[in-house]
């Protein structure tokens, strides 16, 4: 038995020796804040399938649900800093999540070790069929006028589509009803069927209602047009330049891990953004690419402090909590 | 299962007819009033704009009426009683569940620290698996004693899952699997120490090709740290 | 019709494409029916994690994803759909042997095919099961392909009103689903809905009973509740009797069902194919009502309501029918309209825009081979799945003969690693045992946990719809019963309800309850 078990250990101890030398040595894995198949889920195993190639390690992807994914961002910053356990954020984990969660076991801006801002997707306003405006100038008019009587409907308090149409709401200065629904599948549904007036969503699942005539797409909050729906305004252009949002989602270890480390899952994830495949995948779901500035650790910690920033405002003022 | 009422039963009028039916209705009774405490610190709001606890509230209080009228049917009607077997476990681990909230109380005062989650946590852990091994002691001396009382299986098969839930992101699925079959495994008087070990060994084998090789599932596989991080 | 035959045709020759491939060893191209081969693979699998208990097929398609990168859309998806619908398939087969329903939809098997399992007839459950889900499939394949388009107003219709009645409704199937006592029932149902409530607060966002433990700010999830309720009580209910369960593996009985069961379920299986498809199309998992109702509807109708809960075929049948007729039709709202009707069904938006299809109202015009070649796909995979599993019944049954002292450490074992599996929470594994205690004191206390299940899995969609209809109705009752569905659902809820309490309904009850 003793014999068995050496031997056991003796032969494990050979498998592993000859990795120590470099990290990484075994499998690292990308705790995804959210459930599969949503937009940071789907960045995520984007990059962990590239950037497994370049590591010559897996890169395996966890997802790990729960109280607006900051149950999975406080395991990753108490995880040890080794580089075998990462996160891939979001607007709402690394930002939103300061203002709307008190108890909040983490500082975003102090807790992490930034990696790469991986994409991110724009936001959009769109309006039932019947809502009666022709361009989001109208529109801005209407809910001014009407505010009380309309509807928005969103994934969820604090989710991102949430806090856009709480953007809007102090842009504007009204403050529309907010309905919520589980997810933004079933908000997209309503919207369809005009039981609420409009969402601040994602593109990825509205462009196809958009294309389809279903839904009006009103403004794209970026600064240039978006070219799967080439025909929506961007902000600026309809007069509400200060209307700027998008879900970005990135990649970070733990507080304490080693430079060298970070510099190394920083290389690997802006060789996976090179990638013809890779950047055909994140542009067909409608993501926006970092520009080359855009990819270093700092420009995301720079980044994560700005949206704290301009988020935590943006909660307080519309008096939102979310425990 | 309920022992039926019987003879002996019917003979001695008893002042509770139906046990069953009375024990029923009194622990409904009681997580109502748990739920009504646990929400009373939020808004109800009014039938216009609907507060968080407004239908959690009318739903405990009909959780408790339904209680209240279980209980009076128990007292006026006869109807099943509750054995030695039915309540011992359930008694026997609730017992063990205050216990470990009292003292996790004295001692988060006595420490001064506010963490009486954590600390609860560890004296429970302690309690129960302490209540566990004196079964395993008492299971080679009075097996019928344990068997009378059915304490056996939920202690057993609780410890396993337990051991499961604590060990497998320390240790990861070679060690956490064999725990909880081999813990669970002695939840029966009929349990072979051997054939456990062994069909926990082939079982856990089978589950690592299954789950990490087969279906590619993220479970760590085994890990001693600084050696091996499967 | 004709338009219907050719675009079924262009959809069968989607699924038969033959890929040349080269073999790695002599270098030479061999025909290979590459979708049909991943459809089958995705049917295996599938199959294999319904089986295991927990395994949902959320966890699994999300693993397998990146494997399907190299595969076409096409293939890829019709694997992934494949892996759904085994998936289906195969918690089916689990409810029946070891009680333990992986998802809300075969929590009503769990009430005869556990019992048929436990008198020796299950071989007879699983291949009922198997040729039930087989003919639901067939006929959902069909509906779609002819009427998927049109059907998709339908989800339109229904607004949060609707669905609030939906649910009431629901909630009142589940009084008459119970088999002993009705005050027990609606105790439990009330008792699941409380729970459901457990978490954060959909429209406020506060937390409501989770005492600042931040693993249940989200609510418990089903997964756990049915696995502890269900799975980890029966072991305990089974230590306590030994001889219970000596009975489930003594006799084995026939292996497949006769002409006698097939006559007593031909008609469960068509109502259940009707109930299942009709609820499947609604987008906000109406799907989960489907084996509720076809089960209310069989015992509603039977000659002798009595034999449901201890064995009835027609309790297999009707409902695993509506199973997998319902899992078939919410296809349809993704499909026509690019919207999710549950999880499963988001991932798969996961997967299509992963592999550059962007689901939505055009897929059908843009991508007519990947529409129809994803309908003709569902009606392969549904025999493949009859292939794969009636060989497989054999072999489940003969499970059933390892000795129970080497069986529930392994169900244990397996619950734990499913439970884990689908969140990585060590908590989660934790509150299998916690229920499984609960629900163990339930069943000493003469409750069941069916009605609790069900108005847990029913009574988070009332709240929410009650209270989205009411902030978008300004707080207005009356728009419950302003709109015409919203009031006929009402309308058929009450009658129900006054059916199952009139005294004279009441007093059978008390002659089974006490027989």
């Amino acid at each position: 038995m003793q014999n068995w078990l050496k031997g056991l250990v003796a032969g494990a101890l050979a498998l592993a020796t000859p990795a120590l030398a470099a990290y990484p040595e075994r499998n690292i894995t990308v705790v995804v804040p959210f459930a599969a198949g949503g937009a940071t889920d789907v960045i995520a195993r984007i990059y962990a399938d590239h950037m497994s190639r370049t590591l010559g390690q897996q890169l395996v992807v966890e997802n790990q649900t729960g109280a607006g994914g900051t149950i999975a961002a406080t395991r990753v910053s108490k995880a040890a800093p080794d580089g075998y356990t990462l996160l891939m954020g979001n607007l709402g984990t690394q930002a939103a999540s300061v203002g709307l969660y008190p108890n909040l076991a983490y500082d975003p801006r102090s807790d992490f070790a930034p990696i790469m801002n991986a994409a991110a997707t724009p936001m959009l306003v769109a309006a039932k069929k019947d809502l009666p405006v022709k361009d989001f100038r109208e529109f801005v008019a209407y809910v001014k006028a009407n505010g009380a009587k309309l509807n928005y409907g969103t994934g969820g308090v604090g989710a991102t589509s949430h806090l856009t149409c709480l953007f809007l709401d102090t842009l504007l200065d009204v403050k529309v009803q907010h309905v919520p629904f589980r997810g933004s599948g079933p908000a997209l549904n309503a919207l369809l069927a005009g039981q609420i007036d409009y969402v601040c969503d994602q593109t990825v699942g509205i462009v196809p209602q958009i294309q389809a005539g279903q839904v009006k797409g009103l403004v794209a909050a970026v600064k240039t047009r978006i070219p799967v729906i080439p025909d929506v305004p961007t902000s600026e252009e309809q007069g509400l330049p200060q209307f700027q949002a998008s879900g970005w989602n990135a990649l970070f270890a733990p507080k304490g891990t080693p430079p060298e480390i970070v510099e190394k899952l920083n290389a690997a994830a802006r060789a996976a953004l090179k990638d013809e495949t890779v950047r055909k995948r994140l542009l067909d779901i409608g993501a926006e690419l970092p520009d080359e500035a855009g990819q270093t650790p700092a420009a995301l910690g720079e980044l994560v402090r700005s949206e704290v920033e301009k988020w935590v405002p943006v909660i307080k003022k519309a008096g939102v909590t979310a425990n | 299962m309920p022992t039926h009422l019987d003879d002996r039963a019917r003979e001695r009028r008893r002042f509770v007819r139906g046990p069953q039916n009375f024990v029923a209705g009194l622990a409904l009774i009681g997580i109502a009033l748990f739920a009504i405490w646990a929400i009373s610190d939020l808004p109800q709001g009014t039938l216009r704009s609907m507060g968080p606890a407004m239908l959690p509230r009318w739903l405990a209080i009909g959780v408790g009426l339904c209680g209240i009228a279980l209980a009076v049917i128990g007292l006026v009607k006869e109807g099943d009683g509750l054995g030695r077997s039915d309540y011992s476990p359930i008694a026997a681990i609730g017992a063990v569940l205050i216990l470990s909230a009292i003292i996790a109380y004295v001692a988060s005062l006595a420490l001064g620290r506010a963490e009486l989650g954590t600390i609860f946590g560890y004296v429970f852990l302690a309690l129960f698996y302490g209540t566990v091994v004196v079964l395993f002691a008492l299971s080679f001396s009075r097996e019928e004693w344990l068997t009378a009382t059915g304490l056996r299986g939920p202690f057993f098969v609780v410890a396993g899952i337990l051991a499961f839930a604590i060990t497998i992101r320390m240790f990861g699925l070679v060690i956490a699997g064999p725990l909880a079959m081999v813990i669970g495994g002695f939840a029966t008087p009929e349990v072979r120490e051997k054939e456990i070990l062994i069909f926990a060994a082939v079982l856990t084998a089978f589950c690592v090709g299954l789950f990490r090789y087969l279906l590619n599932l993220p479970i760590p596989i085994l890990i001693i740290p600084g050696v091996v991080h499967i | 019709m004709t338009e219907m035959l050719a675009n079924l045709g262009l959809g069968f020759s989607t699924v038969w494409k033959i890929a040349w491939m080269t073999d790695p060893l002599m270098g030479m191209a061999w025909p290979v029916p590459i979708n049909l081969l991943l459809c089958f693979i995705g049917c295996l699998v599938g199959t294999l994690i319904g089986v295991l208990p927990g395994v949902g097929p959320i966890a699994t398609i999300a693993m397998l994803l990146p494997i399907t990168f190299g595969l076409d859309p096409i293939g890829a998806l019709i694997m992934l759909a494949g892996i759904y619908y085994g998936a289906q398939y195969g918690g089916s087969t689990t409810a029946i042997l070891v009680n333990i329903p992986g998802e809300a939809s075969s929590v009503v098997t769990t009430l005869d095919g556990h019992e048929m399992a436990r008198q020796g007839r299950a071989g007879i459950a699983l291949g009922i099961a198997a040729i039930g889900s087989f003919f639901a499939g067939t006929v959902a394949t069909v509906i779609i392909a002819a009427l998927g388009a049109p059907l998709t107003k339908l989800a339109l219709v229904f607004g949060p009103a609707e669905y609030f009645s939906l649910m009431v409704m629901g909630l009142v199937f589940a009084v008459v689903l119970a088999r002993g006592s009705i005050l027990r029932a609606i105790a439990m149902i009330v008792l699941g809905i409380l729970l459901s409530t457990v978490g954060t607060d959909l429209e406020t966002g506060q937390e409501r009973m989770t005492f600042g433990l931040p693993f249940l700010s989200d609510g418990i999830d089903f997964a756990v509740l049915a696995m502890g309720l269900f799975g980890i009580a029966e072991i305990l209910r089974n230590l306590d009797h030994t001889e219970t369960r000596d009975v489930v593996r003594q006799a084995i009985g026939r292996l497949l069902p006769n002409k006698q069961d097939f006559k007593q379920s031909a008609l469960p299986i068509l109502r259940g194919t009707a109930i299942g498809g009709a609820l499947g199309i609604l987008p906000g998992n109406g799907a989960v009502l489907g084996p509720f109702a076809a089960y209310t509807v069989e015992k509603r109708i039977a000659k002798d309501p009595r034999r449901f809960g201890r064995g009835a075929i027609e309790g297999v049948a009707g409902p695993e029918a509506a199973n997998n007729a319902g899992a078939q039709t919410s296809f349809i709202p993704l499909l026509t309209l690019g919207i999710p009707p549950n999880a499963v069904m988001a991932l798969m938006v996961g997967a299509m825009t992963i592999h550059g299809i962007v689901p939505g109202p055009q897929v059908m015009t843009k991508n007519p081979n990947l529409f129809w070649g994803m309908i003709a796909s569902m009606w392969v995979g549904n025999l493949m799945l009859l292939i794969i599993n009636l060989p497989l019944v054999g072999l489940w049954v003969r499970l059933l003969k390892v000795p129970y002292r080497l069986m529930f450490p392994a169900i244990l074992m397996f619950c734990c690693i499913g439970i884990y599996s689908i969140n990585s929470l060590q908590t989660d594994v934790m509150w299998i045992g916690i229920f499984g205690v609960i629900g163990y004191a339930l069943i000493k206390f003469g409750f069941e946990p069916a009605p609790l299940l069900l108005g847990f899995v029913l009574g988070k969609l009332m709240e929410e719809n009650l209270r989205r209809a009411l902030i978008i109705s300004r707080g207005d009752m009356m728009t419950f019963l302003d709109r015409p569905i919203s009031l006929g659902l009402l309308v058929v809820a009450a009658l129900l309800l006054i059916i199952a309490l009139l005294p004279t309904i009441r007093k059978s009850r008390d002659e089974v309850f006490v027989e």
